[in-house]
Parts: structure tokens; sequence; C-alpha cells
């Protein structure tokens, strides 16, 4: 006798068709990747590597990546807060204002190659910034995204400007203010701490600190104009003590001019630039010089790097001029010469060169002895 | 979360470092020192440091 029930057993549930979704637990930004990998069953860090290979080739990727992001829901778990209509259209927005910045600044005819990529680099700057700024991790809905990588941006362009103008104003003499303005930033941010803080304080403070700790280490020193100048004395009377300009480049062309026997002094200047000093070839120079960051090439003798301290101490030959030249550059290179050129490196391998690999083949031949 | 009346150590410390690095500079900029890269260089780097380092700290409570 059959003893099985008669009741119909209920036919299994149809499979619920694959959904192509977001991750919201695997993911490094939006979780396109692991979910594109979960959905084929690959693994997502190809898709990762893929995704990276498109976006240096033309920067298709990063089109690919940014509608997956805005058209590819989360999965259940991240559906469950689901992305508001503002939000969304707050993301779009900025996904517009983003792409309309980056056909600005790249080429409007080159759009996919010129300015997408630049494109994506802001994004992911943006982004980054905004990470190390607050400590929110580069995840999240693509209006999070789009909204952090926004702020980034703007956060990053704040503390630029601000660290442009700390360090001009520091190099023109307002050192002492801007220093004040350090200190004020941090008897706030000391101030804050005891009613909730104010950790937004601490990247505009470090922006206004560190160019100014930059000019005072390099003791740069901006006053005296900027550009291109030239100075040609042509009679003694004419030559004057000090020469100085603030950023740029300083030529003191001293050739036409007939030096008398015995020391003349020559005060050199520069805060960030180039000072080239041209002297006739029957004068002795001795040289000393500050720099902070950059060089000093005196004929064939040359030295560089970061806190120059250079001295060539030059006695003249017998019934003829020296020249004391006395050299301060904050960031760049002070050259003293005969001629003006030797801004070429081809010439012949066996010819003199100096650290910079210019070729010359200039002497202070009108001393007597280095002392 | 902190509490009310708690204080934040992040900017209490950048707060102190901030401070001091002021003052070094305006020594500096007031010809009472005479600070070199030698010098500039590893203080910067530590003001930088100290930040990140109490960053990090602050985050991983």
């Amino acid at each position: 006798m059959d003893t099985t029930s008669d009741t119909p057993t209920p036919p299994p549930p149809a499979p619920e068709p694959r959904r192509l979704t977001r991750s919201t637990r695997d993911r490094i930004i939006g979780g396109v990747s692991s979910g594109i990998g979960r959905y084929f069953g690959i693994d997502p860090a190809l898709v990762r590597i893929g995704f990276v290979a498109l976006a240096l080739l033309g920067g298709i990727g990063l089109i690919v990546y940014g509608a997956a992001l805005l058209l590819v829901p989360l999965d259940e778990e991240g559906a469950a807060a689901p992305t508001s209509p503002r939000d969304r259209a707050l993301a779009i927005s900025i996904a517009i204002g983003l792409i309309i910045a980056g056909l600005i600044f790249g080429s409007f005819g080159f759009i996919f190659g010129g300015a997408l990529v630049p494109l994506g680099f802001l994004v992911l700057v943006g982004v980054a910034v905004w990470w190390l700024a607050t400590g929110e991790r580069p995840s999240g809905s693509a209006g999070d995204l789009a909204r952090r990588a926004a702020l980034g941006i703007g956060l990053l362009l704040t503390c630029g400007a601000l660290a442009v103008a700390s360090f001009f104003a520091s190099g023109l003499g307002g050192g002492v203010v801007v220093a004040g303005i350090v200190i004020a930033a941090g008897a706030a941010l000391v101030a804050a701490a005891f009613v909730g803080g104010a950790r937004w304080l601490v990247l505009p403070a470090l922006a206004v600190a560190l160019p100014l700790a930059f000019v005072s280490a390099a003791n740069i020193d901006l006053d005296g104009g900027f550009g291109e100048r030239r100075e040609r004395p042509a009679t003694i009377a004419e030559l004057e003590q000090t020469y100085r300009l603030g950023a740029g480049e300083l030529v003191v062309d001293l050739r036409e001019l007939d030096l008398p026997s015995g020391d003349h002094p020559l005060k050199v200047r520069i805060g960030t630039g180039h000072a080239l000093v041209l002297v006739p070839e029957d004068v002795c120079v001795a040289s000393s010089a500050e720099v902070g960051v950059g060089g000093v090439t005196v004929f064939d003798r040359s030295s560089g790097g970061i806190d120059v301290d250079w001295n060539d101490g030059r006695r003249a030959r017998t019934g003829a001029a020296r020249l004391v030249i006395e050299g301060d550059v904050g960031l760049g290179l002070l050259e003293v010469r005969h001629r003006e050129h030797d801004h070429d490196r081809d010439g012949p391998p066996w010819q003199d060169r100096d650290r910079f690999g210019r070729v010359t083949d200039e002497r202070n031949a009108a001393c007597a002895t280095a002392s | 979360m902190r509490g009310p009346r708690e204080i934040d150590r992040l900017s209490l410390v950048a707060g102190l470092v901030f401070v001091l690095f002021g003052v070094v500079l305006l020594l500096d900029r007031s010809d009472t020192l005479h600070l070199t890269f030698g010098t500039m260089a590893p203080m910067a780097f530590a003001v930088v440091g100290v930040i990140l380092l109490v960053t990090g700290l602050s985050r991983r409570e």
C-alpha cells in the first residue's frame, strides 16, 4: 500500500534573474568593478586593471566607470539606504560641472584624450585630498563621491591660494605678520579643542606655515622687483654697490667698464631666479655668496645644493683690479662669467664643464693665487 | 563619539605645534634666529609628522 501523501510538493522557486549591482562590501571607490566581477564570475582585480588601462588609453574607462556609478544600483545591503533624488541630482550636476571644467582645462578638439584624463585625475585628487583631510573613505553613492571630489578640489585650491599668498607675503617682507597668523591659527586650534575642535583649520594653517618656513630657510627676499633686469654701467660713477632683484633674471654687465686697480665691492641680491655678472677678462674676481637653494658658478668653479656657503677669496695680480662680489641668492643661480654664452651642453667631450653640465673654458686669470 | 566636554586631541596638539612653529618662524623673521634648510627642514617635517601621527591616533579611537 502506498503510504505517501497525495499532497503535491510545491515547485522550487524560480531562480531570481541575476542583477548587475554595485558591491557595498568589496569596493575601493564605488563597487563597480566588484559588481561586474561578481556578475560575470571573474576576479574583480582584473576588472579594476581593465578600468585603469581604459582610463589611461584615452579616458574611456573613466566614462564607463562614471556611467556605471550613476546607473548601476547598489546591492541589497547598500540599497537599504537608497540615494535620494536630491543627492542624485547633485551628483549629476557636479559631474556635468567637472566635465565642463575638464573640457575648459583640456582641449576642445581632443575630448576623450585631452580632457577626460586630466578630469579623471582631478576627481581622484579631489577625493584623495578630502579623504586625507577628513578621514572619509572614498566610498559611498555617486553623490557622495562627487561631493567629496568637489570639496577636496575646493580645499586644495584654497590651500594653494593660501600657500602662494603666504610665499609672496613672506618674501616681500611680511614674514613677521605671516608668522603671527600661524601663531594665531595655532592658538585658535588650542582654544577650539575645548569646545569640539576645529580640525578644518589644520590644513589652511599648514598651507600658510610651510611656505613661510621655506622662505625663512632659503632667506628669500622678493623685494627689488620682478622680471628681467639688465644693468650696464659704462663708467665707475655709474657702478652701484648693490644690485637687487626680487624674482627673475638680473644681468650686471661690467665688460665695458674700465676698472682701476684696487678693490671694487659689488653686492648682488636676488630672491628667486638667475643673476649673471659679466666681468672683463683683466679683472680678478673674489667672491662669496649665500644660497638657500641653487648654486654658484664663478668661471670654472661652481657649487650647488641647499644652504650653499660659497667663498672664493682671491688676490689680484699687481696692478690689476679686483672685483669683490658678495652674493645673496634665495632660490636660484649666481653666475660670474666673462662671456654671455655657455648655455649649451653640446661642446666637445674633452672641454671643461661646470657642475651643471655646461661647457666652460673661462678662468679667473687676472688673480694671483687662491688664498 | 566625543562627549560635549571632551577635548579634541588633534586640535589641541596641532594648535600647540603651530604656536611653537610660528614662534620659531617669528624669531627667524625678526632676525633673532638665523635658520637654514639644515635646521628648518627637520622642523617642518616634524610638524607635519606630529599632525599626521595625532590624526591617525585620533581616527583609530
